[in-house]
């Protein structure tokens, strides 16, 4: 894997106010993603699990600035493209692109499959008609569609076909980034591979980054280079998905790992419970988010937030555990 | 498989949901006809809604006189295709007009929300709550009645109906994930809003256009009723059963106002079908019938 950084986001955060006084101040916050810093190199899958609520989409959106970011950076080739404009960021568009979850919900059903697809040649003014039908035909054979399927509307498809369009449609203008938000989670289980391995060989044939965020740690596993856990709106680990899966590092990482059925009647694995509920980020505890429910939570986890630190060779982790070590 | 362009296609299916919904199609006969009729017959026929006969005072129907004579010798038939002139006119011109003002003051509130939001709809619920009938009668008074300011005025009084609809319509369609997938692909604004927005918030207002049309057509007559709306010696279906007030037409006198009457329910119900009909047709949803 070349190790030239695409995109580089440092300290992001995103507030959502969900309750205002009367006089328009902020009385309650949501903190959704809270200091996050990645790094995401060109060509590989960054998978980002957590459980939900814990902030994954935001980040997603924020990084693509579909929602605006509180505060923060995210470096683009080097640029930080959060101090674009208008302008600046929808041309920005052509490059990275977003994979709904809701195939349901993410087409306009007023909309023809050619339309839809088009709608990002349009947008930039790409070609004439002729070329842009043209190259909506192209990218529908390899998502696996049919040409003759162009001038039907959404609702006439399965979920799976669905997706393919949404799929095409992020793909029409060859971006280089793409933020898959669970792409597969709203699909049936048996399409769901269909639609794992078209996203697998699209990304060999048009030489894509992804961000794979999804809550499934088999489908994690599956198409990422490396993976990234999330807990609160805080990134708690980043690793290469073999060390990450060989020797997760975080006390909340090694809880999820645990809860991954092995189909094998002699394995007996030990499972670790997680007490509690996962705290609401509305009122999330201090210091370090997880120490309501770690089992090694010492005083130091609940005043300070650990930071995130290499422990190993390109493995992160934000945990007070291996503070020593590291002294 | 069709090999139609996108377009045409669409349109097409509309067309064809709506073609193949029974009621619309009747209630869109029933006033292409009323249109026609009261277009063409006032030439052909030469009626004259004016000049009283000497002969025949409130004379029953039959004879010279269709629909008989009113208390003044006006033939009631020629007053009613006249009357429909102006009601269908004020109905469609003022319905026209609210939906030219109050569609994109909600558009803008919604869609940019901020200090157009607060001004706009403020504006509507100031509208809103003056009774509307009074605020028409003094407004109508003030200029002067005639049946252009009753269309104006109605019209204009009318845009709070629209503004409201498709603000909350837009409200809720641009939080939808097609429109966030629209800016992920960098869609402009002005395509965001008509590609996107309005063709998704677009079926209610087709729908209220209609209602609002028969609304408007009601209040014409109610205002005419009033006496405070279209001026005699000019007919229309509300002053011609503002004419029929007395027990005595009433009971005895039926010509004089069962025939307005019947077609302003007839044409009020045919709208109101039509709409039915455009808001299936809209619906992408539903299945064209073969």
């Amino acid at each position: 894997m070349l190790n030239e950084t695409l995109v580089q986001v440092n300290g992001l955060s995103k507030q959502f106010v969900t309750a205002k006084t009367f006089t328009g101040k902020p009385l309650k916050k949501v903190q959704a993603v809270d200091g996050v810093d990645l790094t995401i190199h060109k060509g590989e899958t960054l998978g980002i699990v957590g459980e939900s609520g814990c902030g994954k989409s935001t980040l997603g959106r924020t990084i693509l600035r579909l929602i605006e970011p509180t505060s923060g950076e995210v470096l683009y080739h080097g640029e930080n493209i959060l101090g674009y404009n208008k302008e600046e960021m929808r041309n920005m568009r052509k490059k990275m692109q977003l994979i709904f979850q809701d195939p349901y919900a993410s087409l306009n059903p007023r909309m023809t499959v050619l339309e839809l697809i088009r709608a990002p040649l349009d947008a930039f003014g790409i070609g004439s008609m002729s070329e842009r039908t043209e190259m909506v035909a192209e990218i529908m054979k390899l998502v696996g569609m049919q040409e003759s399927q162009m001038n039907r509307y959404p609702h006439e498809f399965s979920g799976g076909q669905r997706q393919r369009i949404v799929i095409a449609r992020a793909l029409v203008l060859n971006p280089e980034f793409v933020v898959c938000d669970e792409p597969v989670s709203a699909l049936d289980v048996s399409v769901r591979s269909q639609v794992l391995n078209l996203i697998k060989e699209l990304q060999a044939h048009k030489n894509l980054t992804y961000m794979f965020i999804s809550h499934d740690l088999s489908v994690v596993k599956y198409v990422s280079d490396r993976v990234a856990v999330m807990y609160l709106g805080r990134v708690v680990e980043i690793a290469e998905k073999e060390e990450f899966y060989a020797h997760p590092l975080h006390p909340y990482t090694q809880a999820l790992l645990s809860a991954i059925p092995i189909p094998d009647v002699d394995v007996t694995t030990k499972r670790i419970i997680l007490e509690g509920d996962v705290p609401s980020p509305l009122n999330p505890p201090a210091g370090c988010h997880f120490h309501t429910r770690c089992r090694y939570a010492t005083e130091q986890c609940k005043q300070c937030r650990p930071p995130l630190r290499e422990e190993a060779p390109g493995h992160f982790v934000a945990c007070h555990l291996y503070d020593k070590e590291s002294d | 498989m069709k090999e139609t362009t996108k377009k045409d296609s669409y349109y097409r299916d509309v067309l064809k949901k709506f073609s193949s919904h029974k009621l619309a199609m009747i209630g869109l006969c029933i006033i292409l006809l009323e249109v026609l009729v009261v277009v063409i017959l006032p030439i052909v026929m030469q009626l004259d809604p004016y000049t009283s006969d000497v002969l025949a005072f409130s004379a029953p129907p039959g004879g010279a006189h269709i629909l008989g004579t009113d208390d003044t010798g006006r033939d009631v038939f020629a007053r009613l295709i006249y009357g429909g002139r102006v009601s269908l006119l004020v109905g469609i011109l003022s319905a026209t007009i609210s939906l030219c003002i109050g569609v994109p003051l909600g558009l803008l509130a919604g869609y940019y929300k901020g200090i157009w939001e607060t001004i706009i709809m403020r504006c509507a619920d100031i509208f809103m709550s003056f009774p509307s009938m009074i605020l028409i009668l003094v407004l109508v008074s003030v200029i002067g009645p005639s049946v252009w300011t009753v269309t104006l005025v109605i019209g204009v009084l009318g845009w709070t109906d629209f503004a409201k609809l498709i603000y909350g319509n837009v409200l809720s369609i641009r939080e939808k994930e097609y429109v966030e997938s629209a800016k992920a692909v960098g869609t402009k604004d002005l395509p965001l809003l008509f590609k996107y927005i309005i063709p998704n918030a677009f079926a209610p207002i087709l729908i209220n256009f209609t209602f609002r049309t028969a609304q408007a057509i009601i209040q014409e007559s109610a205002l005419s009723f009033l006496g405070m709306g279209v001026q005699p010696p000019q007919a229309s279906w509300g002053n011609i059963l503002y004419a029929a007030q007395s027990i005595t037409v009433l009971s005895s006198r039926p010509w004089l106002w069962v025939p307005p009457g019947i077609l302003l329910v007839l044409t009020v119900c045919s709208i109101n079908f039509v709409g039915d009909g455009i808001r299936d047709a809209l619906d992408s949803k539903l299945k064209v019938k073969k």
